[in-house]
């Protein structure tokens, strides 16, 4: 069999997420190739993954809501208000040196995203007021909160608790602990490649070239990770605590996609939304759900960037939803409904995230490289247009 | 076993030679020839899946095949568009209808030819609403034709999808299944249509699964079986019982059509409905008992769909239900299917199936959460319980994984009935059940739903084939314009009886 043959029998989907993962390989080298080196450099990588993560993050969201067709333009301003709650609760509000403080916070902050999310979804699935409507009202009305309740100012720092959840200095695993979670993932992950192929899910080609591109992949991050050394010390940094978090809520909320009746009524709606209602499938509820959903992501978003800034301020999560869409839309979530895929976002978002920071390195003006992103997204819809119109 | 090839005329009009086409994991199509004369009727017949719309694509332009050729009055040709084989005088009514759901009917009918222009590009809208009309009317629809497509019913959305094909002014028509939604009155109106077509000369390739149909209209039959061509006969030296021989490929018996037994034990009373009623509907009221099939037989638009839907709660208006002695008031489908009261809808493309999805996830969508356990479902139990409903249904497919809409429409339509079938139920209502499935599959569907009476469960059961309703249902209850105009007994109902009777309200007689 010639290339081209095993590459016509993939399944579409399994197609898109190789070309997925080719795609973030070429980006990588050729940044690392113009840079001279330095996307590669063990700072930088880890800076990426924590940046990708937060994205993945809330794309992984997005592709939910996105496969009920429906739109969310309001997660940057959740992100960026349940920030700042956290940060004001936390830094002026609560006893500073009282332990009790930032698990406290991080809960508040966390059951505020959700009740935002379900308020968006109540409008949306109760009420019937579109979702870019529902959404676009809510980009304004979070960010001129945020912006209300902080009166404008910065609040730093959090306790130190706390910033476990932003990477770095207290937020990594270690060498060893990170090669044994690395380890455990992979195993998990081949396992379930596995009983996929078994299953005839899964051809073996995709089952191959997936195993293959995730164990490079995966034993390369560690290696980067564990490269780069902390402060005066030859002991690396080990996996970010933000790539954990994305891993376990992917890992989850896949489970629930894959498993759970409630994920394929999320298809079911998306796709045929009165064939759902007539079988019987809880179409409203369905999407309310999804809704707090992404709020609850947003939250724990916001927990990994104030985390990390280790202050929270206005404008946190301001044009996040473009990445995010754009990711999700890379990945292969349709706009019409009913189709998308977690993993696809996921590396949607690293594939934005890559093209970005390398862009960033090698000098290109934030204006160019919101240009080659527009272009990028265009991009990637067209090859999956023909793709579609072809199968 | 050798072909008996019938005559085949001299010099025919449309002419397709060995046609082969291949989708991925399935031949649909494995060399067959077919000859169309000019004038001729000619009726295409086959088993479900056995690749009888695939060769209709093909003709007209849909699809490219993947070896064979055609000829058009001796010439060859090649479509490499719908449009082109529009332009060339075929015209095609395909089985899934294709029309513009928030356009109106007008606007749909002309949708082919283009809208009647002025010079300087503006739509006359009156001369078009007058053509429209007129085409419609020989159809025997008079809706205004202002009326949006998506407000219309799947018989009268099938008329509309037919004018469209009128209005090209075809010199081939080619109906594939156009009476799978009409009842017997717009079935008689369509055939004088399209014997007037055929008297000026146009050829008909005719397609469906309702026999006598073919021996109405057509002078010669071609049947495929599993993308081969097993014969092209004239209709005349046939019967029946020879058709379906030839189509299975074994003898079937259609003597024993009826599953009704007198013996049948029907139980208490399980629904009633009393004195429902909304716009379509008035002083509806009735009751289902259990172990007992109750049909509705109505002409088009009479309200058959719509009283099966106010039992699950799918639309609303006046009137009270009670379940079991219990006031009933679904206010979803969801609300129903609690109670065990189903509804499996007449139209599989708008919203029946998940077309996108796979034959296993649309099959298993309705229990997904009665195979759960803690709210988890596990894979194998939902590929075993797929794997049987499509061995029970003897569903044609390459695979659990095929999505649904590349499955041939009868096909399609057994996996909606399957899938409402699996559900844990004390009532189900069947929509044109058998809209589309061929003649043995329609067989295994009426024992089914015997066998479910059987269990005690009520079934309502409706059919615009008014000999199907008869041969199935223990009781028939007459629906004419939202109203019950009569009842039934299996004991003195036939067919012709349930039609005299409906055509004499409708003032036909
Ligand atoms: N686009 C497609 N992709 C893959 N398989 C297809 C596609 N279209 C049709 N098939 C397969 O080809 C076979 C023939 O289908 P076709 O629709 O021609 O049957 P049919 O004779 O019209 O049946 P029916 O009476 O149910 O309408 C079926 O097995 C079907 O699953
Ligand atoms: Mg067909």
């Amino acid at each position: 069999m010639s290339w081209h043959d095993v590459l016509r029998t993939l399944d579409p989907r399994h197609k898109r997420l190789l070309a997925l993962g080719a795609s973030l390989v070429v980006i990588w080298v050729v940044f690392d190739l113009l840079s001279g080196g330095l996307f590669f450099s063990p700072r930088n990588f880890y800076n990426l993954a924590v940046q990708s993560s937060t994205v993945a993050l809330l794309t992984v969201g997005m592709v939910l809501v996105i496969i009920t067709r429906n739109i969310d333009l309001s997660v940057g301003s959740v992100l960026g208000l349940t920030g700042m709650v956290i940060a004001i609760l936390q830094i002026e509000v609560f006893p500073a040196a009282a332990g009790w403080n930032w698990p406290l916070t991080l809960a508040i902050g966390l059951i505020a995203g959700t009740l935002i999310g379900l308020w968006q979804g109540f409008l949306v699935a109760y009420v019937g007021i579109p979702s870019f409507v529902v959404t676009l009202a809510g980009l304004l009305i979070f960010r001129g909160l945020t912006f209300e309740i902080s009166q404008g100012q910065t609040f730093s720092p959090f306790q130190a608790g706390y910033r476990i959840f932003g990477g770095g200095q207290q937020g990594s695993l270690g060498e060893a602990a990170s090669w044994i979670v690395g380890g455990v993932a992979l195993v998990v992950l081949l396992g379930a490649l596995a009983r996929r192929l078994r299953s005839g899910e899964a051809s073996l080609p995709f089952t191959l070239l997936g195993g293959l591109f995730a164990s490079a992949l995966t034993l390369f991050m560690i290696y980067q990770f564990n490269a780069y050394d902390r402060p005066r010390t030859d002991l690396g940094y080990g996996i970010p605590s933000p790539l954990l978090l994305l891993t376990l809520a992917a890992t989850w909320i896949g489970l629930f996609v894959n498993r759970a009746p409630v994920g394929r009524h999320v298809y079911a709606v998306g796709q045929n939304l009165e064939a759902a209602r007539l079988v019987g499938v809880p179409v409203r509820r369905v999407v309310l759900k999804v809704f707090a959903l992404m709020g609850l992501l947003c939250a724990v978003g916001a927990v990994i960037t104030t985390s990390r800034l280790n202050a929270g301020t206005t404008n946190l999560g301001t044009l996040l939803e473009l990445n995010v869409i754009a990711a999700a839309v890379i990945g292969g979530a349709s706009l019409d409904g009913g189709r998308g895929s977690i993993l696809g976002g996921i590396l949607g978002a690293f594939v934005i995230q890559s093209l970005d920071t390398g862009m960033v390195l090698i000098g290109v003006s934030s204006s160019l490289r919101q240009i080659l992103i527009g272009f990028v997204l265009i991009g990637a819809v067209w090859v999956d247009r023909i793709a579609v119109r072809r199968s | 076993m050798v072909a008996p090839l019938g005559p085949s005329p001299a010099d025919p009009l449309l002419e397709a030679r060995g046609i082969v086409k291949a989708f991925p994991g399935v031949r649909a199509l494995k060399g067959v020839d077919l000859d169309l004369a000019a004038g001729e009727s000619h009726a295409l017949l086959g088993e479900n899946g056995a690749g009888k719309s695939t060769l209709i694509k093909i003709l007209s332009g849909v699809y490219a095949p993947t070896e064979g050729s055609l000829r058009l009055a001796g010439e060859e040709i090649r479509l490499a568009s719908p449009s082109e084989a529009m332009a060339r005088g075929i015209v095609t009514i395909h089985q899934e209808l294709s029309l513009a759901r928030h356009l109106s009917i007008a606007e749909n009918v002309f949708l082919g030819v283009g809208k009647p222009q002025r010079r300087g590009g503006w739509i006359r809208w009156k001369e078009m609403y007058e053509q429209a009309a007129a085409i419609l009317g020989r159809l025997g629809l008079s809706h205004d034709p202002r009326r949006r497509v998506r407000d219309l019913n799947a018989g009268e959305q099938q008329l509309v999808e037919i004018a469209k094909g009128l209005a090209l002014r075809p010199r081939i028509l080619i109906l594939d299944e156009p009476t799978s939604a009409l009842t017997a009155v717009e079935i008689d109106q369509l055939f004088a249509v399209i014997e007037g077509l055929r008297r000026e000369g146009i050829s008909l390739l005719y397609v469906s699964h309702r026999l006598e149909e073919i021996f109405r209209i057509t002078q010669r039959v071609t049947v495929f079986r599993d993308g081969e061509r097993v014969g092209t006969v004239p209709t005349a030296e046939l019967d029946e019982g020879e058709v379906a021989r030839m189509m299975t490929g074994r003898e079937v018996s259609l003597v024993d059509r009826a599953t009704f037994r007198a013996d049948a034990h029907i139980g208490g009373v399980l629904l009633e409905a009393q004195e429902l009623s909304d716009e379509k509907l008035s002083g509806v009221s009735f009751d289902l008992r259990r172990g007992e099939i109750v049909g509705l037989a109505g002409l088009m638009g009479s309200g058959r769909t719509e009283i099966g839907r106010r039992l699950v709660g799918a639309r609303r208006g006046g009137g009270s239900l009670s379940l079991n002695g219990v006031p009933f008031h679904p206010r979803s489908p969801r609300e129903a299917l609690r109670e065990g009261v189903a509804y499996s809808t007449e139209d599989r493309k708008n919203d029946g199936l998940l077309l996108q999805q796979s034959v296993r996830h649309n099959l298993s969508l309705s229990v997904l959460r009665e195979i759960a356990r803690h709210g988890w479902f596990s894979p194998s139990e939902e590929r075993q319980l797929a794997e049987g409903a499509v061995e029970k249904y003897n569903v044609a497919t390459s695979g659990l994984r095929k999505q649904v809409r590349f499955l041939s429409g009868g096909n399609q339509q057994k996996v909606m009935i399957a899938r409402a079938l699996a559900c844990n139920l004390r009532l189900i209502i069947l929509d044109e059940p058998t809209k589309g499935v061929d003649i043995g599959a329609k067989q295994e569907i009426y024992q089914l739903v015997r066998t479910l009476a059987d269990d005690g469960i009520a079934v309502l059961f409706i059919s615009s084939e008014i000999s199907e309703v008869v041969d199935v249902c223990d009781r028939i209850l007459l629906v004419h314009e939202g109203r019950i105009t009569g009842t039934m007994d299996r004991a003195e109902a036939d067919k012709e009886k349930v039609l005299a009777d409906l055509l004499e309200e409708g003032g036909h007689a």
